[in-house]
This record gives C-alpha cells, structure tokens and sequence, in this order.
C-alpha cells in the first residue's frame, strides 16, 4: 500500500513520471508549468531517476527531441504550457501521425496576446486536431494517476499514440493537494516494460517519416483516424486496470448527481469540482441539476455523452475557451454537434466563462443555470455568451 | 543461398559467402584490422573472430573473414569466448604497434589496458599486408612486398620497390594504423612507409600551373590505355 | 590525401547506404556527397534528415533508399530530433535496455533547414554539447522548392527570390559564413568539404564522427538546376570552387584552423562563375568584385591557421 502524501500538483506529476521510470525528458520552461519541469531536473539531479534531461532551447526543440528519443525505443516525457504548446504545433501532428508514445502534461494557459500567463484553455481547443489522446484533469489526484497510466495507454501497442495530460494552470499545478501515493512495486507491476515494435536501430534499419505523395497521403491519414477511434476502448479496458489495482476508476464522461436533472451542466478539468459544490447547493434548494465532466476530449466520447446526456432538457457547456468568429466555444460546438442527431436532444446553451485565469465561482455556476432557459427558449444573439464580463 | 543465424536472427546469405562479409550486409557489426572488401582475405589480425556451432552441434571459433558460410550455421558474434579471443588479438596488436592511435581506441573498446607480449614497435605497422595486397591485387604495380622480412629485430617489415611503385597512395588510403603517409608538396609527392621514403616528380599542368599527379602514375597509365602521354599534359579540370 | 584518385578510389567502402535509384536530377551534386559520406561513415549510424531535396528523393512511400536507420520529421529541427536520439541511446545503454553498440547519430539538412530555419536547433544542440555529426548540404539556395534565395547564397547570384533585374544584381548579400559560426561554439571539429574532392571528404567525415561532442560539417553541394549549369560539370564545379578560393577546404579541430587543399595556383573566379547560368549577368566590374573579396577572405582564411 501506498500514502497519503500532501503536495504540489506539478511536483506530484514530476513524482509520476519518476515512478514510471522514464528514460529522457526534454523540456522548455515557461509559466505555470516551470514547476515540473523544475523537479523533474532534480529528480535526475540528484540521482532518484536514471534518465536524461535534455534543456532544450524551444518547445519545438522539446518536441523534436521527444519524436528522436522516442523513436529510439526510449521512454519520453515533457512538459508545456500555452505559448510552448503553440510552438510545438507542428511537431504535434508528427508526433501523432508516427505513433510515437509520448506523454505530456500540459499546464493549460491563456494564449498571448495581451500577455497572460493564467490558467484557461485556449492552448487545448488550438491543439485539439493534432491526433493525440487528450485527458484532461479536474485535481490533483487524476493529474498524478493520469500522468501514469497515460505511459501504459500510449504505448500499448495496440494503441502507439502520445497522450497529453492537461491541468489546467495554476488552478491545479501550483496548488498543494492530499495525493495517495502508490509503492514503486505498484507502479512498476502497472507499467509494462516499453518495447517500441520497430525503432531506429542499427541491426535492423527502417526508415520514419518518409514522403508520401497524393496517391498514398490518405490511406495513411485514414490509418491514423482508425488508429485513434480504436483507441478509445483501449483506454477504457487502462483505466478499468488501473482502478483494479489503485481504486480510482475513470471513465470519458463522468456524471455528478445526474439523477432525473433537467438541466445539467458540463465542464472541462478543475472547473468541475466548483462545478460540484454549486450543483450540492442547486439540489438541496430543490433545484433539479446536474453535472457532467468531461475527461476525454480525444478520442471524443460521442457514444458515452449521447448515453450520459440521457432525457436531460437543458445542457449548459461551460467553455474556457473562444473560437473567434465561430458558432460557440469548442467543446460547446463539439458537443452541440454530437447532439444533433439524436431524436430527444436537449437544448444545448453555451457560455464562455474562467479566460486568462478568471475564476467562476458557485455563484456564477448558479447565474448560468438561471439564464440558460432563456438562451434555450429564446436563443443567444450569437449562439453563446461571454459569461462574467465587466462593462 | 543458404540459411544461417546470427546472434538470434535468422538471415539468407549466398553460397561460399564468407561469414564476415555476410554478418556485415546485415548490419551487425564487427571491427577488424586487416580486412578490407576489395582484396582478398587475409586471416591475420583476428579481430572478426566469431563462434560459430555447425548443424552437427561443432563449436568453434574462427576468423569469419576467411571462413565460408554453410546452412544452419548459428554464428555468434559477440559471445564471451570471442571477446576473451578478441582480447588476446588485441595484446598482439599492442605489441607490434603501441603507439598506434587507432590500436589504442580498440583497446579502449574492449577494456584492455596492457599487454604482456614483448613490445617491438615497427612504426605503427602491424603486419596486416593489407598494403601487399591492394598493390597486388588493385593497382597490379606489385611493388611492396615481403621479402627481406624476418624475425631479426630492425628487418623491414615490408620492402617497396621504388622503381614500380607509381605513387597512388592506395598503400596509405589503405593502411589501418597510418603508419603510410603521402605528402604533396610543390613539384614533388613524398611517400613515407615504415623505415623507407621515396620522393616522386609531379606533372604540372599546362593551362593551370597546378603539379596535379605523379608522373609515373601517369606514365604507368597512359601504358595500360594507350593514351598518348601529350593527354596528360593538362589536368582533368583544364582537359 | 586530396590529389590522389585513380586506383586509392577502387579501395574506397563498398557500402551504399543511400541506395541507387533515388530520384536526385542529373549531376546532383549532394546525392553524389550524401553517398561518399556514407562510405566514411558505415551502417552503424542513425540519421536524422531535414525536409528538403534529400528528403524528397530518397523516401518517397512505399520505398526507402536508406539502408540506415533513417528518421524524417520536419525540417527545421534536425538537430533537436538528433539530440533526442543521442540522448535515448546513451540512457538505453547506460540501462541495458539497448546492446552498446557504439552507434553514431548523424543530423542531416540542406543550407535553408541549416543556417535559416534550423539555425536555432542547431545552435541549441551544439550547444548542449550532443555527441553527433551535423552534415550540412550546402547547394547555396532552397532548392527544392525552387531556387530561392537563403542567407547561404553568394553575392550576385540569381535565383527565384533574388532574381537579377535592372534594379537587382540578384542575391544583394553575402554568403552567410557558417562554418565560423559554429566554429564559435568552440566544438571539438568544424570542417569545408566538397565531394569533388572525395578522400579530403572521407576523412573529414570519419574525423567528424569519432570526435566525443559535436561536429560540423558544411559540404559544398553543385546544384546543376539550380545554378543553370551543365550536368556533367557538377564535379568540376566542385573543384574549382575550391581552386579558385570561393569555396575553401579547411577544418577547425579544437579551435585550430588548417587549409586540407590549398588552391596552389589560385584559378581566377571567372573560370568557376562563367560555367553557371546564375552568374551570366554580372559585369566584368562585379566579378572584380567577386574576385576581390573572394581574395580578401581566403587572406583572412589563412590568417587564422597561423594564430
């Protein structure tokens, strides 16, 4: 049995990564999510971790030695934070597409400009076509639990993609947190030894990342669509693995006294927790409402929401995230899309609320629930609504 | 072809194909001092040393530069009689040649730091004759050769022959431990091989000015393609 | 060992690790470096290639002219993916989990992925002090694309994004000194090749990939269809680059210059720009200038082997 441990969030994540024996890191420090990064060195610093700890001099250098170091066969880990994870964009999509099984947390931050180094998502929604696996965190708890069972996901040969873990800023990476700890023995038992099926290796030489012209590119990129969509099922039969062995079970969509609620909210990483105790508040008074979180932003849970959304009459998607110029925040336009096609669909209401590390409180949760019917009846002058701004 | 097995994984190689060659076309790799693929085996450095067990359950080990593939030979090319055998090589070639850089590194390599073989240094060559043969073999000049050689301290390892010798520099491309060397200088190549050197004339170009090849290479050249020796008179960049 | 060729040439390595077939334009003067490398260089080495003609030819899908474990990403960040393979190797090894095999890693990329867009990568990796051999390809524009201009184009040359006009002599700047620049990271080998002169480049390679930390490499690569030249010229091209001092063969081993080929004569600079369309519009007044610079910084070339 493990223990109780309180702690940063970001040092927890750095502990995981440890704890999954990690042979390199590559990583490029920016705000909030230096304080990985930060630890991870001195884990290998202090000889608690033999691995190699490559101080890259970009993210897109973090990322290109990750897809190197991968490729050789080596187990990889790093870390990001909104400007970085736009700079890695490119190299995302390559990563993906050459099935490369790396993981990365990502501490979610607001995207300049004006400057803002705060916690929302806008770094996530931009990076949601890139053909990882996508988690996203709601404590610090999961980002620990995420960070290592994501290396046993990714590299199930079955699956082969990278994951991302996302946490969003400051709301989870510098707060400290009670965090149950497994053993070493636990975790080496969970992890199976990593075994990449065909790596650059000098007996056996294979070419990566070759050209592909028009009469090829498709049926590659169609490969990689079938790849991710059979994942999903790979991740659930992980994750049902890991609350054998630890306890915690995880699942897609996670429901919060869904019960017979005619309006249910639904929300994406640490938001759910406020989210939860506004719903507490909302039930006793005698309010029917209920949550929904979404864990699994890709491969997106189409079924698992239908499933979950169940009678409900109004959905309210709390974004924390814009999509300039578009019909709603991501999740709300995704989800919305999902939707449509079922025969009883609720209403769905989109607010864009918590940019740049604004907080939403229980207060507003319960100003959303109220204002919704109207949206829902009479609709929003844009589809959706900027919740909280000042005027 | 026939089927063998090298250190696990099984490869097609092609009949009276010798081990070595095979175990490098499949990228396992093997360093050797006087193996060279374009002349003939040799046998003496021993460094490709490899074990070898034969369909009827023979082992052995043997240098697999001069030792012919059969099928269901399972070759070994890493085990740790081959490296204790390795190491023994190597102690041999420290002692012919301890000054050698490239002998030091493969020391370095296999971890052997001394060796207690008497040291009889000859100027950083190591008997391979590699230079014998692609003389011989390549260039068919036949200039350096193994007369003279024996036991007594100071004999030559090799002598050259200066009169057929037409400055090539195969010898010195060829040589593993550098113990040739080819110097341009001005209208004159100076060739060095352990004890001996010999200074050779170049041939200026016409048009350019440049002293570009030895004139006896060209001479030697112009023999065999019965070009006439005016030909030669420019460089290959003004011809 | 520059001036030997006839018979040393038939005791060159038989190894090709780029296989034949490939799809280079005729007289490609980098798929003609790319080999020679190689047989420097063996198949105990893992490659990491930019994006670029390279690239392009030697990979297109289902097929592969590698013979090497060869990885493609992207193209400005060769010298990163090239310091995660390092980095992987040493860990595996050093954990057991890779037999040591005592394997090389090798960045390649042509003068855009290196002295442009790759420049930071490159620097970064340098700087880190990754064990792994740079090989730069140097046909002095973005070829592949088609003959732009990049920082490593000689003065008055035309190409696509430079082209010469009545207001332009063409490429208005001059060529980005790259050797020097990494000279300055004070890594173990910094060397000028040209595969016109293949031993000098042999050795240079093998040099550069037994050093223990960083090497550099910039290879002078003739690009016939880029520079309008004839396509059995790519050789000689090469070598009057060298002989006319536009191109110098030298190396830095630790800090310490030495000139491998001296262009002794030195040949006019017209007799190597006259043979190339990209060049056919300079006056006689801008190849004075050509010629005069080209002698100034090959003085200040031989300058620093003697300090």
């Amino acid at each position: 049995m493990g223990k109780r441990v309180g702690i940063e969030v970001s040092l927890a994540i750095a502990e995981a990564a440890k704890m999954a024996d990690v042979d390199v890191i590559a990583a490029y420090p920016i705000t909030p999510q230096t304080h990985i990064v930060e630890h991870m060195a001195e884990i290998v610093a202090n000889g608690d971790l033999d691995a190699e700890y490559i101080p890259v001099e970009s993210e897109h250098s973090a990322m290109s030695a990750c897809l190197g170091s991968s490729a050789t066969g080596a187990r990889t880990f790093t870390a990001t934070a909104g400007q970085g994870l736009e700079l890695m964009h490119e190299v995302l999509y390559v990563a993906s597409a050459m099935r490369l099984p790396i993981v990365m947390a990502v501490a979610n931050r607001a995207l300049s400009s004006p400057l803002n180094v705060w916690g929302d998502q806008s770094d996530l929604m931009a990076v949601r076509d890139v053909g990882w696996i996508q988690i996203i965190c709601e404590n610090g708890q999961e980002a620990f639990d995420h960070t290592i069972c994501s290396f046993r996901i990714a590299e199930d040969n079955r699956v082969l993609l990278p994951v991302m873990v996302h946490c969003d800023g400051f709301y989870l990476t510098h707060v400290v947190e009670p965090i149950e700890f497994p053993t070493q023995e636990e975790v080496t038992n969970f992890i199976p030894k990593f075994k990449y099926p065909l790596p650059l290796d000098t007996s056996k030489p294979v070419s990566m990342g070759c050209f592909a012209p028009t009469f090829i590119y498709t049926e590659a990129k169609k490969a990689q669509e079938v790849n991710i969509l059979n994942s999903k099922k790979i991740i659930q039969e992980h994750w049902d693995a890991f609350g054998k062995a630890f306890g915690r079970y995880y699942h897609p969509v996670e429901s919060y006294r869904t019960e017979g609620a005619k309006t249910l909210l639904l929300t994406l990483g640490s938001f759910g927790e406020t989210a939860m105790t506004a719903v507490d508040k909302m039930r006793d008074e005698g309010k029917s409402v209920g949550l929904l979180k979404l864990r699994l932003w890709r491969p997106f849970p189409y079924q698992e929401l239908r499933k979950a959304v169940g009678n409900a009459e109004n959905l309210i998607v709390v974004d924390r995230a814009l999509s300039f110029g578009g019909c709603g925040g991501p999740a709300y336009s995704e989800v919305r899309s999902a939707l449509y096609s079922e025969k009883n669909h609720p209403k769905v209401v989109g607010f864009v609320a918590g940019l740049g590390g604004r907080d939403i409180t229980v207060t507003e949760f319960e100003n959303m629930v109220k204002r919704a019917p109207q949206i829902a009846n009479t609709g929003a002058e844009n589809e959706y609504e900027m919740f909280g701004v000042r005027e | 072809m026939v089927k063998i097995t090298i250190n696990g994984r099984q490869v097609e190689a092609k009949e009276n194909a010798k081990v070595l060659e095979v175990c490098r076309t499949n990228n396992f790799i093997i360093e050797t001092v006087c193996a060279h693929e374009s002349v003939s085996p040799y046998g003496n450095c021993r460094m490709c040393v490899v074990e070898i067990t034969t369909k009827d359950g023979k082992n052995r080990v043997v240098p697999s530069c001069i030792s012919k593939v059969e099928e269901g030979l399972d070759v070994k090319t890493n085990s740790e009689k081959v490296i204790a055998e390795r190491k023994l090589s190597i102690q041999k070639l420290m002692a012919r040649a301890p000054k050698s850089e490239v002998i030091k590194e493969l020391a370095k390599k296999y971890g052997v730091d001394s060796t207690p073989l008497p040291l009889e240094d000859h100027q950083n060559c190591v008997l391979c004759s590699l230079c014998t043969r692609v003389c011989a073999e390549v260039v068919g000049v036949n200039a350096i050769s193994k007369i003279n050689r024996s036991t007594d301290p100071g004999a030559l390892p090799y002598t050259v022959n200066f009169d057929a010798c037409i400055a090539c520099g195969s010898c010195a491309e060829i040589c593993p431990t550098g113990a040739i060397s080819l110097e341009d200088k001005d209208d004159t190549r100076t060739m060095a091989w352990p004890y001996q050197k010999h200074d050779f004339k170049m041939t200026k170009c016409k048009t350019c000015s440049r002293f570009y090849a030895p004139t006896k290479q060209l001479e030697y050249i112009s023999g065999k393609s019965g070009q006439p020796m005016e030909f030669f008179a420019k460089c290959i960049d003004d011809r | 060992m520059d001036n030997i060729g006839v018979y040393a040439a038939r005791v060159a390595p038989k190894f090709d690790g780029l296989a034949p077939g490939h799809r280079a334009c005729i007289g490609c003067g980098e798929a003609l470096a790319v080999r020679i490398a190689m047989k420097a260089m063996g198949p105990n080495i893992i490659i990491a290639n930019a994006t670029g003609c390279m690239e392009v030819i030697s990979s297109q899908l289902p097929a592969t002219g590698w013979d090497v474990p060869w990885i493609h990403t992207l193209f400005e960040n060769n010298s990163a993916v090239a310091s995660g393979i390092e980095s992987a190797l040493k860990v595996l090894e050093r954990k057991g989990k890779v037999p040591a095999r005592g394997t090389k890693v090798v960045a390649m990329g042509g003068d855009g992925a290196t002295s442009d867009i790759g420049f930071q990568a490159l620097s970064g990796a340098l700087e880190r002090g990754h064990d792994f051999l740079y090989l730069m390809f140097d046909n002095e524009a973005y070829m592949n694309t088609g003959i732009q201009r990049s920082s490593a184009t000689p003065w008055g040359a035309s190409t696509t994004t430079s082209p010469a006009g009545k207001k332009s002599i063409g490429q208005k700047t001059q060529k980005k000194n790259m050797a020097a620049i990494v000279a300055a990271h004070e890594i173990p080998y910094v060397a000028t090749a040209c595969p016109s002169y293949p031993f000098d480049m042999m050795e240079k390679v093998k040099k550069g990939l037994a050093v223990n930390g960083p090497a550099f490499i910039n290879v002078f690569s003739v690009c016939p269809t880029g520079w309008r030249s004839a396509v059995d010229l790519s050789v000689r091209l090469g070598r009057l680059a060298v002989q006319t001092g536009v191109f110098p063969l030298y190396e830095v081993v630790n800090g310490k210059y030495k000139i491998t080929v001296e262009p002794s004569p030195m040949r006019p600079v017209q007799d190597y720009l006259k043979l190339q369309g990209r060049f056919r519009h300079l006056s006689e007044n801008d190849v004075k200038e050509i010629q005069e610079r080209t002698i100034h910084e090959y003085n200040m070339l031989k300058a620093r082997t003697t300090c």
